[in-house]
């Protein structure tokens, strides 16, 4: 099949010998040939332009107006789905931990920030909070650096359950950053060495990007092995932030190779996808009064009372319940004596007999 | 890693056998399910196999 442009093989103009008709025949055949496979399309169009008008009377074509609003009689079958950001609270919005204010990373111990984002730094101490974004990104999340340190880790681990899928596929990460002080940000990509077990991981890809003072969106796509079906883990370094900011904001983490826009899921499904792994209770009633869990009733000196409470969201895991404030009336401190996926049992010894109570206020950590 | 200390094991409120441990994480009283698929345990463990850390019988056994 002849490909474009056509190129006719015989001329005519300016002959001064007598030509064959089978040349014109040859000619003819030559612009017939290729008519015909652009209307079979077995000769490829690369690139078409069409002013004005519309294209009727063809099936299987999408419609677009000229307002770029795009029309489609079927469905959209996608090779990814319309929630395709694998990353929870990528913008950083929730943030039941700190409810906005600014929290100190210690060297000694790693801790969970904003939801889902867990934040590291070697050499010294620094503080991360929420920050307002610009435009229409409500968030973003800010660490400010400090004399000494020498990194700041900023992670993010994608259960099995929500990667699985993406072994032996690229994938694409984006990522808005801005450094006031530094020119490069580190991203690392790896998977847990068994299911859902970060304590030690398979590094698949790693790479830098530049950045400046201004927030700019950064993608990079990477091939992940087949082997990494059990959790991901993403984490996003930067080296001597010893003053300045280093912003981060809308992560997502994709299958395919297009950074596509930032996909924003409302803030309640948002907020239970976090509570999968966190959540808290922090309900009080006057000074002191820690009553998230609380028990109240007439007790024997020495006995055992205790009670259960639901969780708002089933856990990826049995939690780690932290009795965060206490409140005692005829009580020793109460513990917890038994935890599941979707409750904890709580109880507390009388010491007093007689008006007791108990209380505090808790929150339960499923967190990768 | 967060910092664990003071561990010892929750006997059940009927005196079943342990299924929790009770340990400060970074200085918070936590009780930490004896679940494998709880990082804090998977932590606990690891430090315990390293002899970091000791964890205390139930009270009243």
């Amino acid at each position: 099949m002849p490909t474009l442009p056509i190129s006719i093989p015989y001329t005519f103009a300016a002959s001064t010998t007598s030509i064959p008709l089978s040349y014109l025949d040859s000619n003819f055949s030559t612009l017939t040939t290729a008519l015909n496979g652009i209307g079979s399309g077995t000769t490829p169009l690369t690139s078409v332009t069409i002013t004005g008008g519309t294209i009727t009377g063809v099936s299987g074509v999408p419609t677009l107006d000229a307002n770029n609003n795009l029309s489609i009689a079927g469905v959209v079958q996608m090779g990814s789905s319309f929630l395709r950001n694998r990353i929870i609270n990528g913008a950083m919005a929730i943030d039941q931990r700190n409810a906005g204010a600014a929290q100190t990373i210690t060297t000694a111990a790693a801790a969970y920030t904003v939801d889902r984002w867990l934040a590291s730094c070697t050499g010294a101490n620094v503080t991360g909070q929420r920050v307002a974004g610009s435009g229409s990104t409500q968030y973003r999340y800010q660490f400010t650096g400090a004399a000494s340190v020498t990194a700041i880790n900023f992670t993010q681990r994608i259960e099995q359950l929500n990667s699985y899928d993406l072994a032996g596929s690229t994938i694409t990460i984006s990522v808005d950053l801005a450094n006031s002080l530094l020119t490069s940000v580190s991203w690392a990509l790896s998977y847990a060495n068994s299911a859902d077990t970060f304590t030690s991981t398979t590094a698949i890809s790693s790479g830098t990007f530049t950045v400046s003072s201004t927030v700019t969106r950064y993608n990079v796509q990477v091939l992940l092995p087949a082997a990494a079906t059990t959790g991901l883990q993403l984490q996003l370094s930067v080296g001597a932030q010893t003053s300045g900011t280093w912003t981060i904001g809308n992560v997502q983490v994709e299958a395919g190779t297009i950074a596509t826009p930032f996909e924003r899921r409302p803030q309640g499904q948002e907020f239970l996808l976090c509570q999968r792994y966190y959540e808290q209770d922090l309900l009080t009633n006057g000074p002191a009064g820690y009553v998230a869990f609380s028990w109240n009733g007439i007790t024997t000196n020495g006995a055992l009372y205790f009670g259960t409470r639901p969780f708002q969201v089933a856990k990826r895991a049995s939690p780690t319940v932290l009795i965060l404030n206490n409140y005692r009336v005829g009580f020793n401190t109460p513990a917890i004596n038994t935890t599941s996926i979707s409750s904890f049992m709580a109880s507390a010894i009388a010491n007093t007999g007689g008006d007791s109570a108990f209380g505090f206020t808790w929150s339960a950590s499923a967190e990768l | 890693m967060p910092q664990y200390t003071n561990a010892k094991y929750v006997s059940g409120i009927f005196g079943q056998e342990p299924s929790t441990i009770q340990v400060d994480i970074n200085g918070v009283l936590s009780f930490v399910p004896m679940a494998d698929d709880n990082t804090d345990y998977q932590n606990i463990m690891i430090l315990v196999a390293e002899g970091k850390l000791v964890i205390a019988p139930a009270d009243g056994t």
